[in-house]
């Protein structure tokens, strides 16, 4: 058995707001071998992002607050490292390509200088004209056309889908062992977007490194992930390897989310949608937090009173659900 | 960039032929005519008669305006009747001197402790700091300046005489005595624009601190103190210079009461001499003098931004 680079463990994370607390971040655990991808799917708001900030120390603390579990990177418990001790991890062992990336970079200092300073907080030894070197290469790596140019441009000259090559660029300087892409194509235009997930790729293959890689599209997901974590109101609600997800779901919100899935393969001549809304976080209902807007559950008293712990349903695959038998039969006759 | 500046400095020239238009219809045309305003009301007919005619205010308006503008373009600002003929420019440019030197003493002291100030309380927002802060911003926003500068005086002057109590002794004159009396004006100015400028720096660097790119910068593995004063202060610092030169202009034409208080012969105490004296030709002169510095340091301010946010610099 393998031993696991990463490893969360019942990570809680909540925000201290000043009129109502916000649990963010509820129990999840997961796990991720050296060079596998983990998807994180799941509405806005579900938490995907928090859980993935906590584990390099980049919630704002004040509100935010991690109030339980363990972050173990290759055997490191991260969450109770000092500022000073995660620097040496951030940007060199983990590094993380942001959702927007008009708002990633710093508007007043050239992209080259932003990507040069990420190789030289690791080698400070190193010369300015190697950081250099080695900055006008990992533009040209990720598809940055004259890179030479480029590299003394400030982010407002560069296109959206330009500053995500940059960003990934930049994250992937000192060849980190995790990767972690945060929605890294929702706010790009939809030509673009396959264009960043192939350099995203490339990166991962160039670098070897293991990859998270958060997104609302499951059929993104689907073309990367090995595994999938499906996430709702800061819980994990169902997780196992892509394959099994989509042949055979047995959470009733996976199963909606895949049948919400635009896709001409299937026979379906109506695309679903979930009803009702996403739960305000501040004020998730008992219970199961998904029976509010659950088809098999809606109305069962275990679902309102009991709230389901994530267990093997086999192969790999676990749900939170108290009747993923019936969720299972529920995909079948939707065919999904 | 140079279209910029161009446009910039057309603006400029815009808003001074504006004000000196301004200042003309007001000293022509309110009733006493700068004739009478000089002589006073017991002048006798006669020697309003001939004031009026060696000032040109019997030519038609017309005449007069495009004499006086003409006048302006040639930096010609005419003799003072009221100070036996002397040059108007070799009173109010002086004056304008001591007023800069203040103001830029003030302002410079100011930025020195306002930028670390609101910085750290920003950075440590919440902490004893921040709260010491507050109470100085809060202190320095709700006192007048008078009241301030009069406490100052009482204190440093009369309870425990360590400063002359205002006055004036050119620098080549006196060095030591010309510094001692700029302490206590400067410290004046500079608490209350230090407060406001604090509270400016602490709001801007809250606000950048939260910014995605910060984040950005931390998750590199940068230190705080690089995260801190290299990627958040240089965003921060933008707004800053505007908030500093607005401030540098305003003081420029408000430092009327602190002059008269410590008896600083700037432009401030220049003007009031003169209203009392009733030597319009030098408050007029004056005024527009006032005007053009403010719009002057406006126009660097602006300048120094587009140079400084590559954002504006390139569009
Ligand atoms: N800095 C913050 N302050 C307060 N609440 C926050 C903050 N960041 C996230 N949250 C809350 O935490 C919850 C989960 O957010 P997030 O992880 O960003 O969701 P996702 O990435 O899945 O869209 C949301 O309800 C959000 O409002
Ligand atoms: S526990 Fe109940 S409400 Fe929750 S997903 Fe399962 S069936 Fe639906
Ligand atoms: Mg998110």
């Amino acid at each position: 058995m393998q031993v696991p680079l990463l490893t969360v463990e019942n990570l809680s994370v909540r925000f201290n707001m000043p009129d109502q607390v916000i649990n963010a971040v509820n129990g999840v655990s997961f796990s991720l071998n050296t060079g596998e991808t983990l998807g994180i799917v799941g509405e806005s708001g579900s938490g995907k992002t928090v859980t993935v900030l906590s584990i390099l120390g980049l919630i704002p603390k004040p509100p935010g607050e991690i109030t339980g579990g363990r972050a173990l990177f290759e055997g490191q418990d991260l969450l109770p490292l000092s500022t000073e001790a995660l620097r040496s991890i951030r940007g060199q062992e983990i590094s993380m390509v942001f959702q927007d990336p008009m708002t990633s970079l710093n508007p007043v200092i050239k992209v080259g200088e932003q990507l040069r300073e990420a190789l030289w907080t690791h080698n400070p030894s190193d010369s300015r004209s190697n950081h250099r070197r080695r900055g006008v290469e990992l533009l040209d790596m990720v598809g940055i056309p004259q890179p030479e140019r480029r590299y003394n441009q400030f982010p407002h000259e560069y296109s959206g889908g330009m500053r995500q090559r940059a960003m990934i660029a930049m994250a992937m300087a000192n060849r980190p062992k995790l990767l972690i892409a945060d929605e890294p194509t929702t706010a790009l235009d939809v030509t673009i977007q396959a264009q960043v997930i192939e350099t995203l790729k490339a990166a991962r293959q160039e670098t070897g490194a293991a990859s998270i890689l958060i997104t609302h599209d499951l059929g993104l997901v689907s073309q990367i992930a090995d595994r999938v974590i499906v996430m709702y109101a800061g819980r994990i609600m169902e997780e196992g390897r892509i394959g099994d997800i989509f042949s055979r779901p047995r959470h009733p919100y996976t199963i909606s989310l895949l049948a919400s899935i635009p896709s001409i393969q299937q026979r379906r001549t109506k695309l679903y949608s979930i009803p009702g809304q996403p739960p305000d976080m501040a004020n998730v209902p008992p219970g199961c937090p998904f029976h509010p807007r659950c088809a098999i559950g809606g109305d069962r008293s275990a679902c309102r009173s009991d709230s389901p712990s994530l267990l093997d349903v086999g192969a790999g695959q676990r749900a939170a659900c108290h009747f993923t038998d019936e969720a299972a039969i529920w995909a079948r006759e939707r065919g999904t | 960039m140079t279209r910029y500046v161009a446009r910039r400095l057309l603006h400029g020239i815009l808003v001074m032929w504006i004000v000196s238009t301004a200042v003309f219809v007001i000293f022509r045309l309110v009733p006493g005519d700068p004739a009478a305003m000089t002589l006073g009301f017991d002048a006798s007919p006669e020697d309003y008669e001939a004031l009026r005619e060696e000032l040109g205010l019997n030519d038609p308006i017309h005449v007069q305006y495009l004499r006086w503008m003409g006048n302006l373009a040639r930096g010609d600002f005419g003799k003072s009747i009221t100070h036996g003929y002397a040059e108007v420019s070799s009173l109010v440019f002086p004056a304008l001197g001591r007023t800069l030197e203040l103001a830029a003493l003030s302002i410079l002291l100011a930025v020195i402790v306002a930028v670390p100030l609101g910085m750290i309380s920003a950075i440590r927002e919440g902490t004893w700091v921040d709260h010491i802060a507050r109470v100085f911003t809060t202190l320095g926003f709700s006192m007048p300046t008078y009241v301030m500068g009069i406490g100052l005086l009482i204190l440093l002057a009369e309870v425990f005489p360590l400063l002359p109590p205002g006055g004036y002794v050119p620098f080549g004159e006196d060095p030591v005595k010309h510094l001692s009396q700029l302490i206590m004006p400067v410290l004046t100015i500079a608490s209350v624009t230090a407060a406001r400028l604090t509270r400016f720096m602490r709001a801007g660097m809250l606000e950048v601190l939260s910014a995605d790119y910060v984040r950005t910068a931390r998750a590199k593995g940068l230190t705080e103190r690089r995260v801190n004063y290299w990627h958040a202060f240089r965003n921060a610092a933008i707004p800053l210079v505007t908030e500093v030169g607005v401030n540098f202009g305003l003081l420029v034409g408000g430092m009327v009461v602190i002059e008269q208080i410590f008896i600083w012969p700037g432009l401030g105490w220049l003007m009031i001499q003169s209203i009392l004296t009733r030597a319009f030709d030098v408050v007029q002169i004056a005024v527009l003098v006032s005007a053009a510095t403010f719009v002057i340091v406006n126009l660097l301010v602006d300048l120094t931004y587009s140079w400084l946010d590559p954002r504006i610099a390139r569009s």
